[in-house]
């Protein structure tokens, strides 16, 4: 079974998401997470690093917010199923189960498949679509001109070697950190979001006629098979780990 | 009308809000079919907002006042539309970074086709072309985009726009980020394309690499306003004549004779555009020793004072960078003298950015050593020159440097930038930073070595010649200077030592004279240079230095 339909992957992923966000109990992300983990590093092949980097994020969000759940002598969040350790604990194992989901789907389907579905099947505005893929490409972008700043900075620290070896490393780990670089950055990134605007305009992002559907993935068979049968799983994680 | 029109502009003007003058003043453009129009002109002066203006991108997506009309093909003269325009041209713009709009090779050059609304099995068959032969050849079709780098976005651009199969051609400095072997790719493109009918505008600050494409030539000047037209050969000479007036980097060949000419050793009505045409002007005097002294001259190849190398500003050893499980240099051995310039050459992806970043300090070895004495840090200007600014305004840049603002606005004023001291270095264009970088280099400051990564990118004629007199005050004032670039003539003409990559190794390195001596005999892993081809074919025996 391979499916290949990023729509009806992305529908299986908004199941997974509303099973995940309204159980009340952490055993069934914890279930869901799990069987995700195991598809990740088993069938689809992405390596346990890639995952923890990209999860490192959600995690930074998940300990934060448990925090303040664990700590807090009335949240006032909402009924999330208690509060105090508890629900710490719901909310740390659901925010990385949300993290997983969304990265499973993010490692596993090809972004311009997923454009073309969702300007072809969904009928989904191109220029919308296409500009948030063409703004995809700034990040990298951005994250290289903020390793060359600091790598500049680094170049014009004043003695590289005085201060001991973890006052050199520290000092060398801030170098370009500082405010200017994001006004740096963010100059560069409007620079390019305004190429980027005109190249999409010049390339007919929102011409007169109809764009040619090319290498539209379509709902096949494997895709029908896949979405009952992460229906089926979803169903019975919840019914086993709800009561 | 001509019957081969392909485009036509006439009285393109565009002002911007709150700008003293207009950027574009009347020009007018002609373009016919299966010919090239090269665009040339200082920083500044309106080239890439001419082809803005011609497709309607001024004012429909750039706020500006435009006026002017614009013909396609046989159509009639109207003002310009970014309809119009999209239908009748196809353009690589300057900025590959922003100008790629889809991740994966493929789907790039599909992107336009798909917006003509093609059959999906033609679509299929001129990606399958782009990727066959062209600049883009090699790629994979499901290559990540993001993972290119800038010289192979640039070549994706340009196999984007050639798929389109437009009847017209705006590229918009399609050279810049390219190394001369996929500039040579690049310009082979232009001539298929040329060949097939399509007409071409090339807007670009290097004359030479416009000299053997462009038919005809439109020179700007610093206003915005037309000042030389017509056949690209004899609108070159004009210019050489001029001796920088027009703010050009002229073609060696073009230097040369326009040098011959005037010590009458060339006839009046002799203007060859490339080095083959002057050779065979010339016909059995290239070997006369008072054509090899003027060219000598004219490509500034004479005898020099010889560098007095000071002590080692710092030293590599066996040094070796790894980035994210993949070597990216490995086993370098260099050494740079306080009162010398290195120059650092090789093709894109060579690793030459990142050998400039560990003599400067920025980045440790992975493996190896990197040997510098006590000192005072390094200062690094690189290919994005915003980055090497760290203040709000130009006097507390030049007091973080340790640079007294008298001698900073001093050298700014003479690198033609206003020494305007609350303003902020970001609201400089891109040209002028680096060039207000290298001034406050210049200044002085406690800096012993001084790193520039592409310095010449972009620069015109005299924003080069001034670059190039500020570096070797700064040889002469005893920094040890480390210059990246891919203009291997121009690193010839001002190193003492170069050094020449090849996948992230040190292929050739050592005093200049040997190295060109390499590059000529081709036993150096990159192309002879138009300039140094053109004076070891006239007699000169390139960068001698004097005792």
């Amino acid at each position: 079974m391979t499916p290949r339909d990023p729509l009806a992957r992305l529908a299986v992923a908004f199941g997974a998401f509303v099973v995940v966000t309204l159980a009340p109990r952490p055993a069934t992300s914890a279930v869901v997470f799990a069987l995700l983990l195991a598809l990740l590093l088993g069938p689809a092949c992405v390596p346990l690093r890639r995952i923890l980097r990209g999860l490192t994020p959600f995690a930074f969000f998940a300990l934060t917010s448990a925090w303040i759940y664990a700590v807090a002598p009335d949240p006032t969040y909402g009924a999330i199923g208690g509060t105090g350790w508890d629900a710490a604990l719901l909310v740390t194992v659901r925010t990385l189960c949300v993290g997983l989901i969304s990265l499973g789907y993010v490692l596993t389907t090809p972004a311009a498949g997923l454009a073309r579905a969702l300007v072809h099947r969904a009928g989904m505005p191109r220029r919308i679509v296409c500009g948030t893929l063409a703004a995809v490409q700034f990040l990298p972008g951005l994250a290289e001109e903020l390793r060359m700043a600091r790598l500049v900075a680094r170049a014009a620290l004043p003695d590289q070697d005085r201060g001991g070896r973890i006052i050199v490393a520290i000092r060398r780990w801030a170098a370009g950190l500082g405010p200017t670089i994001i006004v740096t950055l963010l100059a560069g990134a409007m620079r390019r979001a305004d190429t980027a605007a005109i190249a999409l305009e010049l390339r007919g992002v929102a011409g007169p006629g109809q764009p040619t559907p090319w290498r539209v993935a379509r709902f096949q068979r494997d895709d029908a098979a896949f979405a009952v049968l992460s229906g089926l799983v979803l169903a019975a994680v919840a019914i086993l780990t709800w009561r | 009308m001509p019957p081969d029109r392909a485009l036509a502009g006439r009285d393109l003007t565009v002002r911007f809000a709150g700008a003293a003058r207009a950027a574009l003043d009347r020009i007018d453009v002609d373009l016919a079919a299966g010919s090239v129009l090269g665009v040339l002109g200082p920083s500044g002066s309106g080239k890439s907002t001419l082809i803005a203006a011609l497709l309607g991108v001024i004012p429909e997506l750039v706020p500006a006042t435009a006026g002017g009309t614009v013909a396609w093909g046989d159509g009639a003269f109207a003002p310009p539309s970014l309809a119009a325009g999209r239908a009748a041209a196809a353009v690589v713009q300057q900025d590959p970074d922003g100008a790629l709009v889809a991740l994966a090779v493929a789907d790039e050059i599909a992107f336009g086709l798909e917006s003509d609304g093609l059959p999906a099995a033609e679509i299929d068959a001129r990606v399958a072309a782009a990727l066959a032969s062209g600049p883009a050849a090699g790629l994979l079709p499901d290559a990540e985009t993001l993972a290119l780098s800038g010289g192979w976005r640039q070549r994706l651009a340009w196999a984007a726009a050639l798929a389109l199969r437009r009847p017209v051609l705006l590229l918009d400095e399609p050279f810049a980020h390219l190394d001369p072997q996929a500039a040579s790719v690049a310009s082979d493109a232009i001539r298929t394309a040329r060949a097939a009918g399509t007409a071409t505008l090339l807007v670009e600050h290097r004359a030479d690499l416009v000299a053997g494409l462009a038919d005809q030539l439109l020179v700007l000047d610093a206003a915005g306003r037309p000042l030389l037209r017509g056949p690209a050969a004899q609108v070159l000479a004009e210019a050489a004549e001029r001796r920088g007036a027009c703010g050009l980097r002229l073609p060696a060949a073009v230097l040369v004779a326009a040098a011959l000419r005037r010590a009458g050793l060339l006839p009046e009505d002799a203007h060859p555009a490339d080095a083959a045409a002057l050779i065979a002007a010339l016909g059995p005097r290239c070997q006369d020793p008072a054509v090899a002294a003027v060219t000598a001259r004219a490509l500034d190849q004479q005898p020099r004072a010889m560098a007095t190398p000071g002590p080692v500003r710092v030293a590599l050893g066996d040094a070796t960078v790894r980035r994210g499980g993949t070597t990216i240099l490995s086993g370098v051995d260099l050494t740079v003298c306080d009162g010398t310039i290195l120059g650092i050459a090789g093709s894109n992806g060579a690793g030459k950015t990142t050998l400039g970043l560990l003599l400067a300090g920025g980045l440790r070895p992975s493996a190896g050593q990197r040997c510098a004495p006590p000192g005072p840090a390094p200062l690094v200007v690189p290919q994005n020159p915003a980055l090497a600014f760290a203040s709000g305004s130009l006097r507390e840049e030049a007091r973080r440097r340790g640079v007294d603002w008298a001698a900073a606005a001093t050298r700014i004023s003479a690198a033609g930038l206003p020494a305007d001291p609350d303003r902020n270095p970001l609201r400089f264009s891109q040209g002028e930073r680096r060039r207000l970088a290298v001034a406050l280099a210049a200044a002085g400051g406690a800096s012993r070595l001084i790193l520039l990564d592409e310095p010449q990118a972009g620069l015109d004629g005299p924003s080069l010649a001034a670059l190039t007199a500020d570096l070797l005050a700064l040889r002469r004032d005893g920094h040890a200077v480390v210059v990246v670039a891919h203009d291997l003539d121009w690193l010839a003409s001002l190193a003492d030592d170069l050094a020449i990559l090849a996948a992230g190794r040190i292929a050739l390195a050592g005093p200049v004279a040997e190295v060109v001596g390499r590059i000529l005999d081709g036993t150096a892993p990159v192309p002879v240079p138009p300039g140094l081809a053109l004076a070891a074919a006239l007699g000169v025996v390139p960068l001698k230095d004097a005792p």
